[in-house]
């Protein structure tokens, strides 16, 4: 008797649902194959055996599995859009490569913050409503009738209390997926790649040193503090700076969290190479490439997206001064990358503002009764001004990459 | 993407595409291949580690190269047979292009 299993959100915990296939295995039912639109897994049954599965996630939509992969005794179950699954029934031992799931963590990845978005708006928007409606109880009840019909708010228990239910089940939902997909996708990357988080900011190749010893070490002036503000919409410049201050015998030994202090240790003249690296996504086989290459890590930003890396590599006098781009496109291709953000996360906001303040004068102008509220004025001003520098020095900073060095 | 939207899109190949094509010949992994290249090239190019990486990833998801995990969870990249076209097309038209030059090389000298 063939078997048809609906699972829903089977895409959440990739490497459960593939345990959950080779259980189905081993009772002698043989995945064959999947309905994407219904979330339901087809099984032949057939002799019970072991089997490896491994769901994978491509784009292309091509169908061949890698050589190496076939070699090793895998071979495609089904695949559905950009979701395929390959089978392998060698034993487990013997079984020495695997498919690459980079997809299915950045995938997951988006999901989890669109989840975690929605699971706000939902969680404030029904503290709002619950508030709303205990003030309305307080009122006296001839207000309420009038509030009811002319503002249109609903005072129905009938309707509110399953309402509320309603939410609280989504918003557990959600909490329950986001859940999910942290923990699977914390063990997707532990199996495709090792990162270490940078501790206290400290960057790689330093140890931390105790609080009241930095106090102490700064007295003396072998500690000394740099402050570079908005160095992200210039991060060339952040980098010479760097490279000199290296060359004076001042090593970096830690970022603070905001990535606007650096601290230095007095100690002998090093050459080494500092480069930025800026990410709409973090990429760990990327930063697993640049490490393998030699690269330092010395700074990896808070934020998600965009992230933002320094890398940083010794050098002899005798040798080349290593590089993370060593071709031009890609080069001008990561800067104009970084421009673009910058404009995207700035320009709404710069209108916005803009037009508000402008509104704001014009009607202060046209009225004798409106007077400008000067304090969200001048903050909006503010505002206006430092984001508009901060997309002109993106800018620039692309126009400088465009050319090309000696 | 087919063969031909490929060869479009790569041919004339740049060195950086060229050199990372010619050393999965067999399949490796990033820093091998920036490692093999600096060996066949005499020390002449050094791929930096983010070119090599955006080359591969642009390379990937225009089904050039494909990839797969080894024991160690490590990348390895393994070209396609729509690459393997790809890298052939350019050998050849380099070829061309060395064998004119080789012709006519004299009359430029001195």
């Amino acid at each position: 008797m063939d078997k048809k299993v609906f699972r829903p959100f089977w895409s959440f915990d990739m490497p459960k649902t593939e345990t959950w296939l080779s259980e189905m295995a081993e009772q002698g039912y043989l995945l064959y194959e999947f309905r994407k639109s219904s979330s339901t897994f087809l099984f032949k049954q057939g002799s019970p055996g072991r089997a490896e599965f491994k769901i994978g996630l491509d784009k292309k939509k091509s169908g061949v599995l890698p050589d190496a992969l076939v070699n090793d005794g895998w071979s495609m179950v089904f695949r559905k859009g950009a979701w395929y699954a390959a089978v392998n029934e060698q034993p487990q031992e013997q079984i020495k490569t695997s498919i690459v799931q980079d997809n299915i963590v950045k995938r997951n990845q988006k999901l989890f913050y669109l989840f975690i978005s929605i699971l706000v708006f939902l969680t404030v928007w029904m503290f709002n409503f619950v508030m709303d409606y205990m003030w309305m109880q307080s009122l006296p009840e001839a207000i309420q009738e009038h509030l009811r019909e002319t503002g249109g708010m609903v005072t129905n228990p009938l309707v509110i209390f399953p309402g509320i239910i309603i939410n609280v089940l989504l918003i557990s939902l959600l909490a329950y997926f986001l859940n999910t997909i942290r923990n699977s996708n914390k063990q997707l990357t532990h199996r495709n790649s090792e990162e270490e988080d940078l501790e206290h900011g400290v960057v790689e190749g330093k140890e931390l040193i105790p609080f009241e010893e930095e106090t102490r070490l700064k007295k003396e002036g072998e500690l000394v503090v740099k402050r570079y503000f908005g160095w992200k919409y210039a991060p060339d410049k952040l980098e010479k700076r760097l490279e000199e201050m290296e060359a004076k015998g001042f090593q970096l030994y830690r970022i603070s969290w905001s990535g606007i202090s650096f601290y230095f240790l007095s100690g002998s003249p090093r050459r080494v190479s500092y480069k930025t690296e800026f990410q709409n996504m973090p990429d760990e086989r990327s930063a697993g490439m640049h490490k393998e290459a030699g690269w330092k890590q010395a700074y990896s930003s808070a934020s998600t997206f965009p992230k933002w890396r320094i890398w940083s590599q010794e050098y002899s006098s005798d040798g080349a001064k290593p590089v993370l781009y060593s071709d031009q496109p890609t080069k001008q291709k990561q800067a104009w990358k970084m421009a673009i953000n910058s404009t995207l996360i700035f320009i709404p906001v710069i209108v916005l503002y803009s037009f508000y303040i402008w509104t704001d004068i014009n009607l202060a102008s046209e009225s004798m009764y409106y007077t400008i509220t000067w304090p969200v004025i001048i903050i909006f001003s503010i505002i206006v001004i430092l984001f508009c520098s901060f997309t002109i020095r993106s800018w620039l900073y692309y126009l400088r990459m465009k050319k090309i060095e000696d | 993407m087919n063969v031909n939207k490929m060869m479009k899109a790569y041919l004339p190949m740049t060195e950086t595409a060229y050199y990372i094509l010619l050393s999965l010949n067999k399949p490796r992994h990033g820093y091998g291949i920036v490692k093999h290249v600096e060996e066949i090239t005499h020390q002449r190019l050094r791929l930096g580690s983010g070119t090599v990486y955006g080359t591969l990833t642009k390379m990937q998801r225009d089904g050039v190269i494909t990839v797969y995990a080894d024991e160690r969870r490590k990348t390895i990249y393994e070209i396609t047979p729509a690459g393997k076209k790809l890298i052939s097309a350019e050998i050849d038209r380099l070829k061309e292009l060395y064998e004119n030059g080789e012709a006519i090389k004299g009359e430029f000298d001195g």
